[in-house]
């Protein structure tokens, strides 16, 4: 089974996710397309004095004391036992194909820095010497692994047997679809018949929230909190941080014929195009962002006419949602104003470095559905963006082929298109 | 500090990867940079080409005692129908770092007409650049057809007049992660 150009077929054939709105692909969909947003004011840490105060932080798991690279493990955990056991594939902690993790930065959290501080027993403030006085000597070796970057996949590959050195990856907010990326091109080389993509992100501790509050990236809606993300419309303010992860089990078609597994979707195209133009801004000419988007129908084999439905990258801020639509309309001209677009992070907020991968699940969710989740919160249209965002109420549609769009700080760009059936 | 708190600091003098006896790394700041071309584009717009990168293997082994030895010899298999006895040196990612830098050491000693180099007596870990650093270097040498200098009194590391044409990389992660890389000389 090859496509137009001789290549092996991608399917998915499992898939796990847990956002804000809750663990696995059921109660994710339910509440997504109900419209319902999982953005609620942030308990984890005090907010006071903060501009923002909102997020979609995963609640109902919790880890004590917060450490963002163990709730980064424990969300790709969730999604991956979700995403293998629905694929069938291997024996229980013997994946037979290689695993692409898109995982967040990690770093040492305040109360780890603090309990080195302590150890160190200074007498006045403590210096660099006092540190490595008291990391010295093993008391902390667990920190050594925990807050190496590699630390999350080598967990996943240790418990569920994922075969190879695991390749942990960042591509700021495209993340999540550059893992997938990875997982189609190496079952492409012929290298391998499965692969497991995975991406999470657990990153809302006090330092990355205010990290990008300095960018005068987020959202400064605090009340009501459901209300902060709102793609598109002419009062959108900034993006809402928020958790989760995604996690696809990728195969060639033959593979999943052969053993007569059920397909979810297919991996139709991937598309990237980087540009150096601006840390956090993308280029006013929008010609990576259009590229990024031509390339991935044109790895599809499709024509821009094909695409009858958006999954947007849409995270809200004033300059994202202005160039995804500049970027769109140059590519798909007048229809533009037809297809069907929406955006998740209306309801889910932005999940950073697993976004990629949990928009792609919604993405292929809509095709399996044959319905579109909302852009809520969409309440002042912005006349500079004239586009169908499936304003808050979910659509049934026929959908054949979606691109789902991922548009990273420093100019990361990937694009992916998928759909139902294989061609 | 994350290095410190994994107890792979070297204490003490400075002394090359090979002899620090209690184990231990340096830190080094460092960049690399490769451009990596199919041989058909190069040719075409006549560049000079370093070196031919042949191939590029790796694996995650459980780390129990013996594990980075016995890897590293599935790994060197799997080059081994390429090699040229004669003409092939190792350039090698140790660190100091232990047991990984000792297990290397025992995997080495397999190989004891095979001329070995870690340039990390010279410059130093710089975990994200080490292997690529050490793939250019390699890279270089088998261009010049000779290797650099051994930084090592302990016997692993030796005089080698012999022309280099081929060169092995390895890479051993100080926690997880194994690999290798062949580079040749372009014939």
């Amino acid at each position: 089974m090859a496509d137009t150009t001789d290549r092996p077929i991608i399917v998915v054939t499992g898939m796990g996710v847990v956002t804000s709105l809750g663990a696995g692909k059921a109660e994710n969909w339910d509440k997504l397309t109900a419209g319902t947003s999982g953005i609620h004011t942030i308990t984890r840490f005090a907010v006071e004095g903060l501009k923002t105060r909102v997020a979609g932080t995963v609640d109902f798991l919790s880890i004590e004391p917060f450490c963002a690279a163990a709730m980064c493990e424990r969300l790709a955990d969730i999604a991956t036992e979700e995403a293998i056991g629905e694929s069938g594939l291997g024996t229980s902690g013997n994946f037979p194909g290689p695993l692409f993790l898109a995982v967040a930065p990690i770093e040492m959290e305040w109360h780890q820095r603090q309990q080195v501080a302590a150890a160190a027993g200074a007498n006045g403030a403590v210096s660099y010497d006092d540190l490595i006085r008291a990391g010295t000597g093993g008391q902390f070796r667990s920190y050594f692994e925990r807050l190496a970057f590699g630390s999350v996949a080598e967990h996943l590959a240790a418990r569920f047997g994922t075969k190879g050195s695991p390749i942990s990856l960042s591509t700021a907010c495209a993340s999540g679809a550059t893992a997938i990326q990875l997982g189609v091109e190496a079952i492409r080389r012929g290298e391998t018949e499965a692969a497991l993509c995975a991406a999470t992100d657990s990153s809302v501790n006090q330092e990355s929230l205010i990290r990008f509050s300095l960018l005068s990236a987020l959202s400064t809606h605090n009340d009501p909190p459901e209300g902060a993300s709102k793609p598109f419309s002419k009062n959108r303010d900034g993006f809402v941080m928020a958790e989760g992860a995604g996690a696809l089990v990728l195969e060639s078609l033959d593979s999943a014929k052969a053993r007569g597994a059920r397909i979810l979707g297919v991996i139709e195209g991937c598309g990237e195009m980087v540009d150096s133009f601006h840390r956090t801004r993308s280029s006013p000419d929008g010609k990576p962002i259009i590229g990024s988007i031509r390339n991935a129908i044109e790895d599809a084999g499709l024509t821009p006419d094909d695409i009858d439905y958006i999954n947007a990258h849409g995270t809200s801020t004033p300059e994202n949602d202005k160039m995804e639509y500049l970027g769109l309309s140059a590519v798909l001209g007048e229809r533009v104003k037809t297809v069907p677009i929406s955006s998740n992070k209306s309801m889910i907020g932005h999940t950073i470095s697993a976004a990629g991968a949990v928009e792609a699940i919604f993405s292929l969710l809509t095709l399996e559905h044959q319905r579109i989740p909302p852009t809520i919160n969409y309440q002042v249209p912005d006349p500079a963006i004239p586009l169908d965002v499936v304003p808050n109420v979910a659509r049934d549609a026929r959908v054949t082929h979606v691109i789902s769009n991922s548009f990273g700080f420093g100019g990361q760009n990937v694009s992916l298109v998928m759909a139902r059936e294989p061609a | 500090m994350r290095y410190v708190f994994g107890g792979h600091m070297l204490a003490g003098e400075f002394r090359p990867v090979w002899e620090r006896h209690a184990g231990g790394a340096v830190l080094g700041s460092f960049g690399a940079f490769l451009v990596i071309e199919a041989s058909d584009t190069a040719r075409e717009r006549a560049a000079r080409p370093f070196a031919r990168l042949t191939t590029v293997v790796s694996d995650r082994s459980q780390r129990k005692a013996g594990d980075v030895t016995a890897q590293l010899r599935r790994l060197w298999d799997q080059l081994a129908p390429r090699l040229d006895p004669a003409h092939v040196a190792v350039i090698s990612g140790a660190t100091g770092v232990e047991p990984a830098t000792s297990e290397e050491r025992a995997f080495l000693a397999d190989h004891p007409d095979v001329a070995v180099r870690a340039p990390a007596s010279y410059f130093g870990l710089g975990p994200e650049p080490q292997f690529l650093m050490n793939v250019a270097i390699a890279a270089l040498a088998v261009s010049h057809g000779r290797l650099f200098p051994p930084a090592d009194q302990s016997g692993v590391e030796r005089p080698a007049e012999d022309a280099v044409t081929q060169a092995v990389v390895t890479s051993v992660g100080q926690w997880r992660g194994e690999g290798m890389a062949l580079v040749e000389a372009v014939g």
